[in-house]
């Protein structure tokens, strides 16, 4: 096609994106909105799994020591720990001294754990800090420590990595159901959008079959109507996305420090790509549906 | 011969529209195709430029089958011919400039020779002073004016009036046909159906009358009505 037919196909797109006004602003809002939760969803699922990952790879494992033992055993049950296979090293840290980190973990509200000084209310326990030679060997080594005389409780990453993991694929199953859903609802909007214009162009659409142009000439600006509204939805989206994830993030980390988020921008950049994409994909399906229909040419 | 039917019949439904009609019109030609209301002067015409497929015959325009090509290729025959209405046809939204520019526009005519011929046209059918207007501030002769400057535009080899004058009063349909002459004599074929009987019989040129779908004279220095 030529340069200035190109022109007439654009022109006339926008000018069916600005004639249908509220139509056109109901299917972007539709397909923003659609995209918005499929966004959601996504950056929650990656999050959760990112964290499964992120407990996983600790390779560090604590275990609690019985209330009942004698700190007189420390040093025996230290070298029985330390010869566990896939152990690297084994710290002793006692509860005053777990106390003493906590309080200073809580900074200025440590007022809050006034009081608990006192051996009897003290609720923290002795413990044992265990590194590990490497991630692999958590699963055998909190096994081989619960099975320890004097040892009371082993936490059990593997158990929090399971139920991140199972969050994240309910996440992930429930979200794009709700989204194909969602989808499937924004293609009908459009595909409605779309014939509001076939039917403001009918008188026009007759008189360029009757001089010669071609169906593919003819059905260009309402495909591509269709295309701008699914792009602008996303962008729409795309945008809100990256706002909200930005404010989350600054959110949560002020308040849970070392909670484990993934970086924002490569992140953000590839969820922008997939939802314009997209997009583009429902209102291109959106518009097709609707020139098949009512356009026949 | 430019547009030949042979054997050609029409029916929609119970409705017999052309029955067996047979006919030639050869290049350079200028036909008035006459008859009462119903006697098939428009599925004439819209067969020719394949609005509408024969039911059985065939219908040859410039050397091409018209009712054995595809859905695709249609475009490309209405590029070779140009089409008139009774009621215009124009686009209200646009100028008479942008009107017929849109014509060559869609059919992929280069920017150039759209400036070039667009003027070219609007001067040979007499509006070259109101290419700015809209059709609303025309007359109605006017806007045929404008139709038929569409029409040609892209130097169709065969013009199809349907009734063009019939929404004009006797004098502006004068000059509309005085029009189509001087585009016929310029070498473009003219098919023409009309119930104008007035006109037919002063311009003297072939008739074919149809009644009841089939041809029942065809003289070459026709009148309306036999005498």
């Amino acid at each position: 096609m030529r340069a200035n037919a190109w022109g007439y196909v654009f022109g006339e797109a926008l000018r069916g994106l600005w004639r249908n006004g509220f139509m056109s602003l109901a299917s972007i809002s539709t397909v923003a909105i659609c995209l918005a939760v499929l966004a959601i969803i996504l950056l929650v699922a990656v999050n959760l799994q990112y964290m499964a990952s992120f407990v996983e790879s600790q390779v560090e494992i604590v275990a609690f020591v019985d209330s009942s033992h004698d700190r007189a055993g420390v040093p025996a049950l230290t070298e029985r720990i330390e010869a566990l296979p896939g152990v690297a090293q084994a710290t002793f840290v006692t509860r005053e001294a777990a106390l003493e980190r906590l309080k200073e973990q809580f900074g200025e509200h440590r007022d809050l754990l006034a009081g608990l000084e006192d051996p009897e209310t003290n609720p923290l326990r002795d413990s044992f800090e265990v590194r590990l030679a490497g991630a692999e060997y958590a699963r055998s080594v909190a096994a081989e420590l619960e099975r320890l005389e004097g040892i009371a409780e082993v936490n059990h990453r593997q158990d929090v990595v399971d139920r991140l993991l199972a969050i994240t694929a309910a996440v992930r199953a429930g979200g794009l159901g709700l989204v194909a859903l969602l989808a499937g609802a924004t293609v009908f909007i459009i595909s409605n959008t779309i014939r509001l214009t076939v039917f403001a162009r009918r008188h026009q659409v007759g008189i360029m079959k009757l001089v010669g142009a071609t169906d593919g000439f003819i059905r260009w600006p309402f495909f591509l109507e269709g295309l701008m509204l699914g792009v602008l939805g996303a962008a729409v989206a795309g945008g809100a996305a990256w706002m909200g994830y930005d404010l989350v993030v600054e959110t949560l980390s002020a308040a849970i420090p070392f909670l484990p988020i993934l970086e924002q921008r490569p992140l953000l950049l590839n969820l922008m790509q997939l939802l314009l994409a997209l997009g583009a994909v429902i209102g291109a399906v959106g518009s097709t549906v609707s020139v098949r229909r009512f356009l026949r040419v | 011969m430019l547009i030949e039917f042979v054997n050609v019949s029409k029916v929609y439904g119970d409705n017999v529209a052309l029955l067996d009609v047979n006919c030639y019109i050869d290049t350079g030609e200028f036909v008035f195709l006459v008859g009462p209301s119903g006697a098939g002067k428009s599925t004439f015409t819209r067969l020719i430029y394949r609005e509408e497929v024969p039911t059985r015959g065939a219908v040859i325009v410039d050397g091409t089958n018209v009712s054995r090509i595809r859905r695709r290729e249609v475009p490309y025959l209405r590029r070779r011919m140009g089409i008139v209405f009774q009621d215009f046809k124009l686009l209200p939204d646009k100028t008479v400039y942008e009107n017929v520019a849109f014509a060559m526009l869609v059919t992929g005519a280069p920017p150039r020779r759209i400036s070039r011929r667009v003027p070219e046209v609007l001067e040979l059918v007499g509006l070259g002073d109101r290419q700015r207007a809209y059709p609303h501030q025309l007359s109605g002769g006017e806007q045929q004016r404008a139709a038929v400057a569409r029409a040609i535009a892209n130097e169709p080899r065969i013009l199809l009036a349907d009734e063009p004058t019939g929404n004009l009063d006797p004098e502006t349909a004068w000059g509309i046909v005085e029009l189509l002459l001087e585009i016929n004599r310029l070498g473009t074929t003219m098919v023409i159906a009309t119930h104008a009987q007035q006109i037919v019989d002063a311009v003297g040129r072939r008739v074919i009358a149809l009644r009841d779908g089939q041809i029942v004279r065809d003289q070459l220095q026709g009148v309306y009505h036999a005498r």
